[in-house]
């Protein structure tokens, strides 16, 4: 039960940390992009290999050799960092070249281009780091046993979700958060008010790229290893979709979407009789989330934390003084009655509708 | 009374204080000068030579049959098509082919035939996203320096919820756009062009969908809206709504311009009534 619980919150504040990212990019900007593993797995390995040093005597020589890039031993919060740097790189290059054009059906095609680029050149290129077997015996990042490791990564995990989180809700709650927002309405309505639409989705994509790539470091501190089969294009799925659910928009509906429907759901998936084979358990997560989704998607799209719990901005309103008065013969203004009110819709029972 | 637009010195450059017999309306200098505008969409010919001028401080409107090319020359104003042919002197500034972000920024600012609002985003937010130079949109202070917007950030609610108020939205100003009736749509496209304090105005069709109390109170505010300094382009079928609204006409047909005056001035003109009026 206590490993049950350490891994849940240790894969549950990583996966949290991509989510917030992927919602800044996705549910607060609208862009769209297949393949936000791919800038996971980026900042996993360039934090592995930035930080493992040359591979053991074992490994060095012979059919079992490994071999990868760098071999540094970098202090693991500047190979974190590094990582992190290196999937924001990554993102700036794909959002350069996608968002000349400013139609996201495109930025979403290009990621999905960029995804099959990585993984092949990864997966072939051995020298990169190591091919198909991957990287393996990544050092930890403390001297500790088990459970105590765990408990430190969780408190690392949780340092760095908690300023991914402030990150996000200061843009959100910021003025451009607003023009994100607005960016993710209607591109041409931003661009009609001035605003720099491709700016801010290069700044957006850079950061939330740079919050997938140290997402992917703290996975590798965790599970030690790392290979082309752990960014397969499913894992981007599952996390949009967990998005969806958790709800699309809203950094707190993140948090559901990792901490519930991706690793509580893996988490249960312990609970499946014996029987049922462990090379079956993944695709019955898959196939529960992507039901899950289906099912979000008909009855409640906005999924379960949806974005208008999210108060914006609000200060109290403040007296108004007439030296504020932007119109013109202002004066008027009051005397027509008030009849434009008499064609709303009740915006209550519009919400029920 | 426009921080954005008097930063920027095209606003006041050459041609600013030259002027134009206006007929009627008397020598006024022109805050648009549309010369020979010619576009198409592949073979068609949306906009074959248009020439007119708008008066500065007054209601223009822009009537003619559809397909006249009315909204296609609204697009080419705001920067959303490029002319083929032909100048646009804003201020005596050529502003053809601007993208539309320069545009706004120059202080123009319109809305669009169909409505175009943000219907995620409440009606406030609606408004306050088109004012101009907003210092929390710099993402490197939207996280770090919320001191540095905060105070402007007050203000701009504040004027919004004016403009809100003034518009009669003021009671719905928390709720999403969507909920919003046709009409207040239209008075909420008005208040967010307003919001960004324009020196011209287009309005592309306010008074489309709109039942007549409402369109009456759309056109009251397009009157006090103008000012020497807000210039109002304005498109409309409507004939009662036009006689109540502007101070000046041109009409278009096939993408020209036949005629331009005051509107008791084009109803005379034999070729606006064949081509549009149909009296």
């Amino acid at each position: 039960m206590v490993y049950f619980l350490l891994d849940l919150a240790v894969l549950g504040s990583i996966t949290a940390i991509m989510l917030v990212g992927l919602n800044l990019q996705y549910g607060v900007t609208g862009l769209i992009n297949f393949t936000f593993y791919t800038f996971v797995a980026v900042g996993a390995y360039m934090t592995a290999v930035t930080m493992m040093g040359k591979p053991a005597a074992v490994y060095a020589t012979g059919p079992l050799a490994e071999q990868y890039i760098l071999q540094w031993s970098l202090p693991w919060p500047i190979a974190l960092f590094i990582g992190g740097i290196s999937a924001a790189i990554l993102g700036l290059f794909v959002v350069l070249v996608a968002v000349r054009r400013l139609r996201s059906d495109y930025l979403a095609i290009v990621t999905v281009a960029v995804g099959f680029i990585v993984y092949n050149v990864i997966n072939n290129a051995v020298q990169l780091f190591d091919g198909a077997n991957g990287l393996f015996d990544i050092p930890q990042i403390a001297n500790l046993a088990t459970e105590p490791y765990s408990l430190y990564l969780i408190l690392v995990s949780v340092i760095l979700l908690a300023v991914c989180m402030w990150v996000s809700h200061r843009i959100y709650h910021s003025p451009a958060g607003r023009v994100l927002r607005v960016i993710r309405e209607d591109t041409i309505v931003a661009r009609t008010f001035g605003k720099n639409v491709q700016l801010f989705q290069i700044i957006v994509f850079v950061i939330s790229s740079f919050m997938a790539g140290i997402s992917g470091g703290l996975l590798v501190f965790y599970v030690g290893a790392w290979s082309p089969a752990a960014f397969l294009p499913t894992e981007s799925f599952l996390l949009i979709a967990a998005l969806i659910i958790g709800g699309n928009g809203n950094h707190w509906g993140a948090l559901i979407g990792s901490f519930v429907i991706l690793e509580g759901l893996a988490e249960l998936t312990r609970l499946l009789p014996n029987s049922i084979s462990a090379s079956a358990v993944g695709p019955i997560r898959a196939i529960l989330i992507g039901v899950g989704l289906i099912l979000f998607l008909r009855f409640r799209p906005q999924g379960i934390l949806p974005e208008s719990l999210l108060k914006p901005y609000k200060p109290r309103r403040i007296p108004r003084q007439a030296a504020a008065v932007p119109v013109p013969n202002a004066n008027v203004a009051g005397n027509v009655p008030n009849i434009a009110g008499t064609a709303a819709v009740d915006p209550a029972a519009e919400e029920a509708q | 009374m426009t921080e954005g637009a008097n930063s920027i010195p095209a606003l006041h450059a050459k041609g600013a204080h030259e002027v134009h017999d206006f007929g009627a309306l008397g020598s006024v200098a022109p805050v648009l000068d549309i010369q020979n505008v010619a576009f198409h969409y592949g073979g068609v010919q949306a906009l074959a030579g248009a020439t007119f001028k708008v008066p500065k401080g007054k209601v223009t409107g822009l009537i003619g049959p559809n397909g006249a090319g009315k909204s296609t020359l609204v697009e080419v104003i705001a920067g959303g098509l490029r002319p083929s042919e032909g100048q646009i002197l804003y201020d005596g500034t050529n502003i053809a082919g601007l993208p539309r972000e320069q545009i706004f920024r120059l202080g123009i600012t319109r809305t669009f035939q169909q409505t175009r609002l943000l219907p995620r985003l409440s009606v406030l937010e609606n408004v306050m996203m088109s004012a101009q130079n907003q210092v929390g949109e710099n993402m490197g202070l939207a996280i770090f320096g919320a001191r540095k917007w905060e105070p402007q950030e007050r203000e701009l609610i504040d004027r919004a919820d004016y403009l809100l108020d003034w518009l009669q939205l003021g009671r719905l100003r928390d709720q999403p756009a969507r909920v919003l009736s046709g009409g207040q749509r239209r008075l909420l496209e008005i208040a967010r062009a307003l919001m960004s304090e324009p020196r011209l105005l287009v309005l592309d069709e306010p008074g489309a969908g709109v039942y007549p109390a409402l369109m009456r109170l759309i056109g009251e505010r397009i009157r006090e809206i103008v000012s020497d300094s807000v210039s109002v382009l304005l498109v409309a079928h409507n004939m009662s709504f036009v006689s109540l609204v502007c101070d000046y006409v041109v009409v278009m047909d096939q993408g020209r311009v036949l005629t331009a005056g005051q509107l008791d001035e084009v109803r005379a003109n034999k070729s606006v009534v064949e081509a549009y009026l149909g009296f």
